[in-house]
């Protein structure tokens, strides 16, 4: 029996099969065993072992509950995995695992088990049950110490939950065979320590980007590929499921992407575990395990965030003349009455002696007179600066302390420019740089506001902290008017009047989208859309909180505020 | 009268148990909300934030107080695993807890001394601090870039799952036509083949 490719499947290199167990019941052409040995390593039934999947960083450890040879001479062993925390830690709650701790896979569902071809197995692992349960014995301190992982609780896949007490049967198998055996046969092969750090050896070659990338994530199921699986095996020997695989769109994988898929491996976790289940339904029986299967959407990540960052760049130099022109062009001196006045405070302040630098430190005190805030009713927000908008009186101000409240803002510009106005701050936003809070400030006339912002702009108002305050005309934007929104759709479908009144309902409830509809699918992908606008957002957040560092290591603090009291 | 340590504490209990909801619907108000969460926790409050000065088609963002900050992370931490919809499909919500610069009205922190200082042409940290507000200038513009890329990512993948949804439902129209108008069981009868009702 061969494969399509016409090779004899099934010969693989340092292969023998071991103790024989019997026949398959449906198919007397199966054949059951109890051990094989495969590159010198000999493995047994309910030994747990290191398991390869393609583009995965960590390998994922199961334990062998089935061996058995097709009559197609294909060799495929039955694992039930154990998760690590990392692939659990939304659902471990306030559980604190231990370094090495594992979580056995129980309930029912996708991630419990799998079918994998014998290739997949990376080497042995000393896996130790550590839970008081009466069915366990309990290991010896050696077996503690020897132990590569332990594992004390389990987790079921169907309710996503972390389970103190064992069930009987997992997956059909009783559960004390995962438990610690009695007489305990010492494991450990000290060759097999380093067995987990294999996949990266053998991720040898190095495509160029292809174009997929570029693509949305939806395309990402063929993207998964056993391109470098497993590169000393030959060809012929290759299951022929493998390959039908590598047929499908060529990835990518250079091997620098792994330390940046590290580090966005946070981000992309969560999504694994939901997308992984059900991306597994594209390739069959591949070598997979709970969650091997999105982690190529990560790969966009990096492609998309250094396209963004790559423009970003270009926009360093664009703005600038403009936005300069802008501020100079609201500064034009109006000589009037107030600005003559300004003028003779700043003479007045030249002449009061100053050491080093500027004119003296004012205190933000509240204002005089606060309490007239708590006197009358306000109008609405909306209202009073849209009218302000219109009578020319709005300004913006832009690098205050983002914890400022409004009336501080308020006693600020009491103090610094000795007029009385009304602001509101403006709330943080999850998108923006948390670094720069902005306020919106109502003068009481158009000429103040005028004024104070030639004054704001012409000198420079600095805060305790290092922050200049920035002023500019402030408009509104125009509210969103079509109410246009991305992302929620609709489709010709029967029209509202036939739909019984609970259907109509239930499409305009909110609801948590089910994992078997298009809508779960759809919805993942605006979530990695999110995701990777968070990513985005947090780096250019650092690159700006960098250049702010270094302008402000250029100002000379202490010599602004000298240090008194 | 309460003192100010007093407010503010009051407030921070109030902020530790608010949530912050991200990515609304233009269309969904308050009562929408209030229905939603009302399935996982009681509501106490519903406040939206206007959107003054960012780009007109942002989402809408919302902030929604509960009864206890450990419901705050159960509604929190039920929306980062499963996607919620609210009003429409399949975009989903998102939401975090509230932190105090999300409220405008938040009072002061006692005890905070703000001092500031005016700083002449010709002091000799002028030109830094010019240069202090120029890079201000320039990173409100790479923010407004950044979500002006945003929305247009946001259109592309709206329209581009619009189109596979169109797709679809025109598929699955097709074959439910096939099978209504007895097409299907006709060239079934042709073919010798077994057409299995519905």
């Amino acid at each position: 029996m061969s494969g399509p490719s016409g090779a004899k499947v099934g010969d693989l290199l340092d292969f023998k099969w071991g103790i024989r167990r019997g026949v398959g019941l449906k198919n007397k052409d199966v054949r059951f065993f109890e051990s094989f040995v495969y590159e010198g390593v000999e493995y047994f039934l309910y030994d747990s072992a290191y398991f390869y999947h393609d583009h995965l960083l960590e390998t994922s450890v199961g334990k062998l509950v089935k061996m058995y040879e097709r009559p197609t001479h294909e060799k495929v062993l039955k694992v039930v995995w154990f998760f690590r925390p990392s692939e659990v830690r939304n659902f471990l709650g306030d559980y604190q695992p231990r370094w090495n701790e594992l979580f056995l896979a129980s309930g029912a569902g996708k991630g419990l088990s799998n079918i994998t071809p014998l290739e997949s197995i990376m080497g042995k692992c000393n896996v130790v049950c550590t839970s008081k349960d009466k069915r366990n014995p309990e290991p010896s301190e050696t077996e503690l110490k020897t132990a590569d992982f332990t594992f004390n609780c389990a987790f079921d896949v169907g309710r996503r939950a972390i389970l103190d007490t064992f069930p009987d049967v997992i997956d059909g198998i009783e559960v004390t065979r995962f438990f610690n055996r009695k007489g305990e046969r010492n494991l450990s092969k000290p060759l097999h320590a380093g067995t987990d750090t294999r996949p990266k050896i053998r991720i040898k070659t190095r495509t160029s980007p292809s174009t997929m990338l570029c693509q949305q994530v939806e395309d990402n199921a063929e993207v998964r590929t056993s391109e470098n699986v497993v590169p000393k095996i030959s060809s012929d020997s290759f299951p022929y499921k493998k390959r039908k695989a590598e047929d499908e769109n060529p990835t990518l994988n250079p091997s620098s992407e792994y330390l940046m898929e590290k580090e966005l491996d946070e981000k992309g976790a969560k999504l694994r575990q939901d997308k992984g289940v059900n991306r597994c339904k594209k390739i069959t029986e591949l070598t997979t395990g709970p969650n091997a299967n999105d982690e190529s959407s990560l790969h966009s990540f990096p492609f998309k965030k250094r396209k963004l960052g790559d423009e970003k760049l270009i926009i360093n130099e664009r703005p600038d003349p403009g936005k300069i022109n802008r501020s100079s062009s609201t500064s034009q001196p109006n000589k009037s009455l107030k600005d003559k006045e300004f003028d003779e405070e700043v003479a007045k302040l030249r002449q009061e002696g100053r050491v080093k630098t500027c004119g003296k430190v004012i205190e933000v005190t509240e204002r005089p007179d606060a309490e007239r805030r708590k006197w009358f009713k306000k109008m609405h927000w909306d209202q009073r600066l849209q009218e302000a908008q219109e009578m020319g009186t709005l300004v913006l101000l832009s690098n205050l302390d983002p914890s400022y409240t409004s009336n501080e803002v308020e006693d600020l510009i009491w103090h610094a420019l000795k007029k009385k106005v009304e602001a509101r701050v403006i709330e943080l936003g999850v998108k923006s740089n948390d670094y720069y809070g902005r306020a919106l400030v109502i003068f009481k006339t158009k000429d103040t506001a005028q004024n104070a912002m030639t004054e704001l702009n012409r000198r420079c108002l600095v805060l305790g902290d290092g922050r200049v305050v920035g002023a500019r005309r402030g408009t509104l934007t125009e509210p969103n008017k079509q109410g246009e929104f991305h992302g929620h759709l609709t489709i010709d479908r029967i029209p509202s009047k036939r739909l019984r009144p609970e259907m109509r309902n239930a499409v305009s409830t909110s609801h948590c989208a089910q994992c078997n509809t298009i809508e779960y699918e759809m919805a993942n992908e605006w979530l990695l859309q999110y995701k990777k606008y968070d990513a985005s957002w947090e780096a250019l957040s650092k690159k700006q909180m960098k250049e702010i560092e270094d302008v402000k290591s250029k100002l000379k603090m202490d010599s602004i505020f000298p240090v008194t009291s | 009268m309460a003192s100010a340590a007093e407010k503010y504490a009051a407030f921070e209990e109030k902020v530790s148990r608010t949530v912050y909801f991200d990515n609304l619907s233009p269309q969904v108000t308050e009562s929408v909300l209030r229905t939603a969460i009302e399935q996982f926790a009681t509501v106490k409050g519903v406040k939206f934030i206007p959107n003054y000065l960012g780009p007109s088609n942002l989402p809408q963002c919302a902030l929604i107080e509960l009864d206890s900050s450990k419901k705050v992370k159960e509604v929190v931490s039920m929306i980062g695993q499963y996607p919620f919809m609210m009003s429409g499909m399949p975009r989903p919500v998102r939401a975090r807890p509230a932190v105090a610069e999300m409220f405008d009205d938040r009072p002061e922190k006692p005890d905070r001394k703000i001092k500031c200082c005016w700083l002449d042409p010709n002091d000799p940290d002028f030109e830094v601090a010019k240069e202090m507000k120029r890079l201000t200038q320039k990173h409100a513009a790479e923010v407004e870039y950044v979500h002006k890329l945003q929305l247009l990512d946001e259109k592309k993948l709206a329209e581009q799952q619009g189109e596979a949804l169109n797709t679809h439902s025109k598929k699955l129209k097709l074959l439910e036509s096939i099978m209504a108008d007895g097409t299907a069981k006709n060239l079934a009868k042709r073919y010798n083949l077994g057409v299995a009702d519905e």
